[in-house]
């Protein structure tokens, strides 16, 4: 039964080393023997540290000889030591190992039982696996962005991030209806900046984007919640308005803003001037489908480049 | 079940021994690791409530990593640590030398590495307050590796914990890092005869 025993611990695929209490090998099995490259028959009757340089470190020496002066056992994890066992030219640092150290007695003899489990093919399939999760969620999340950041495109002028027309037209599809049922009208504002083409060419396109932006940005602070902007072309906006607050709540609006739009702009170590010109047009009054009330808000605003510029002007039928 | 003067005894007695362990852990991480027993009670087993430590606020999240060995022969019982699962990510990480906000989940999602990090904090912790029993006894404890594993605290069983055994020896543990700090809990659960070895024991030293 002795050799059945003896045969089984030299095959097992579990390290195993064991020691008497002067660190003296007793035996060692065919796995080790793989691992350091050093026969059984060449370890047996040698001190472990002469065999393995690993435990020749006074952290390991004391924890073997506490192992055996107070029978704990001991469990070294591969994440905190790496490895125990390996072969002369071989890096310590490109195997895993975990490693459990007992105290085991036979006739009052004291023994150390060391097991080592390399664990190295194990930790690169789980690291692996770790970086193909990991750039699979890296992936999603790119994936997720770029969802969102088209879902914004679709709604949303890449430039200014006020809404584009095909947004601009569901929404206004939506305040149609409900104006309709409170029987209320609203406004549409078009905003044209004066002299923006000569800024844009005596500056550069980068300054023209940035001034296009800060507007875009004065244009979004002074509306409220109910009202949307988009940018219609190159220097030209449109607003909705709801009319809430008597007859003459969207002009005041629009002079409101356009004193806003006239504040000086600070881009690029520069100081940027610009004014615009306003013209409205109002639902039901003056048309009722957005293409009609564009144009005639147009009309109005071309009214206030003609006579000047740098006003507002509500459409009248003799435009 | 013990007096204030006996609890007194055995938190000084444990401290200084899990303070041993507490620089061996140190050593091997090379970051600073302080362990603090701060409050011991000894309880029959049918008291065991670990709700209560959920309760307490110990384990927040429900969730919590427990680790057990067995012990014997002459002091003979099974001792358990538990940590907040959700801790459990903190204290592995400081062992691994990794800053805390770098980790994806510190939910108690641990990996295979990071489980065997936790077997061998949990190995090193259990062996010094079972090493203090047998310092204190002039005995030598044989026990066995621990195992880990994970459970809401709701799911483990008083019964698992107490076993054949009659009292259960409560340590509240803080493991003190760098920059937090994490409570634990050790459960020693002990026959009437480990009991009785344990009292004896105290009282010669209070004697003395």
């Amino acid at each position: 039964m002795i050799e059945l025993y003896y045969k089984a611990l030299r095959k097992t695929g579990i390290g195993i080393i064991i020691l008497d209490d002067k660190h003296n090998i007793v035996f060692f099995n065919s796995t080790i023997e793989k691992l350091c490259s050093i026969s059984e028959r060449n370890a047996v009757g040698r001190k472990i540290e002469e065999i393995l340089p690993v435990f020749s470190s006074l952290k390991y020496k004391e924890l073997i000889d506490k192992v055996i002066l107070t029978g704990q056992s001991r469990f070294c994890s591969s994440a905190l030591h790496k490895s125990f066992v390996y072969s002369k030219d071989e890096n310590r640092d490109m195997r895993r190992q975990n490693m459990k150290v007992e105290f085991i007695s036979v006739q009052d003899m004291p023994y150390v039982l060391i097991q080592i489990m390399d664990i190295t093919d194990v930790n690169d399939n789980e690291n692996y696996l770790q970086n193909s999760i990991n750039q699979l969620k890296k992936g999603y999340e790119d994936l997720n962005f770029t969802k969102l950041a088209t879902e914004r495109l679709a709604k949303y002028d890449a430039l200014t991030g006020l809404l584009n027309r095909y947004y601009f037209e569901m929404k206004f599809k939506e305040l149609v209806k409900d104006v309709n049922y409170k029987n209320e009208k609203f406004g549409i504002i078009f905003i044209d900046l004066d002299g923006f083409k000569k800024i844009n060419d005596d500056n550069g396109h980068m300054v023209g984007d940035a001034l296009l932006q800060l507007i875009a940005s004065k244009i979004k602070n002074n509306l409220k919640k109910s009202e949307f902007a988009m940018r219609i072309g190159g220097d030209e906006f449109v607003i909705a308005t709801r009319n809430l607050y008597g007859d003459n709540y969207i002009e005041k609006m629009a002079i409101k803003l356009l004193d806003a739009l006239r504040k000086p702009y600070y881009i690029d170590n520069k100081v940027i001037n610009i004014t615009a010109s306003v013209g409205i047009s109002m639902y039901p009054d003056h048309a009722k489908n957005l293409g009609d009330l564009i144009d005639k808000a147009d009309k109005a605003m071309y009214f206030s480049k003609s006579n000047g510029k740098n006003m507002v002007q509500l459409y009248s039928d003799y435009m | 079940m013990l007096t204030p003067m006996q609890k007194d005894v055995l938190v000084e007695l444990f401290n200084i021994h899990v303070g041993a362990s507490a620089s061996l852990l140190s050593s091997m991480v090379n970051q600073k690791i302080i362990l603090s027993i701060p409050e011991i009670e000894l309880i029959s087993g049918d008291d065991l409530n670990l709700f209560s430590f959920e309760q307490a606020g110990i384990f927040d999240s429900g969730e919590a990593v427990l680790s057990s060995i067995k012990f014997g022969s002459e002091f003979k019982g099974t001792a358990f640590v538990v940590f907040p699962a959700d801790k459990a990510g903190l204290l592995v990480n400081a062992c691994l030398g990794i800053d805390s906000d770098d980790r994806d989940n510190v939910k108690g999602e641990l990996t295979y590495e990071e489980i065997d990090v936790m077997k061998e904090i949990c190995n090193v912790t259990l062996n010094s307050v079972i090493g203090e029993f047998g310092n204190l006894l002039d005995l030598k404890i044989e026990f066995m590796t621990p195992e880990v594993e994970f459970s809401r605290i709701s799911s483990i069983s008083k019964e698992n914990i107490v076993g054949e055994n009659s009292h259960i020896l409560v340590l509240l543990t803080s493991f003190f890092l760098e920059r937090s700090s994490i409570k634990g809990i050790i459960l020693i659960s002990l026959n009437d005869r480990s009991v009785q070895i344990t009292i004896d024991m105290i009282n010669g030293l209070l004697e003395d």
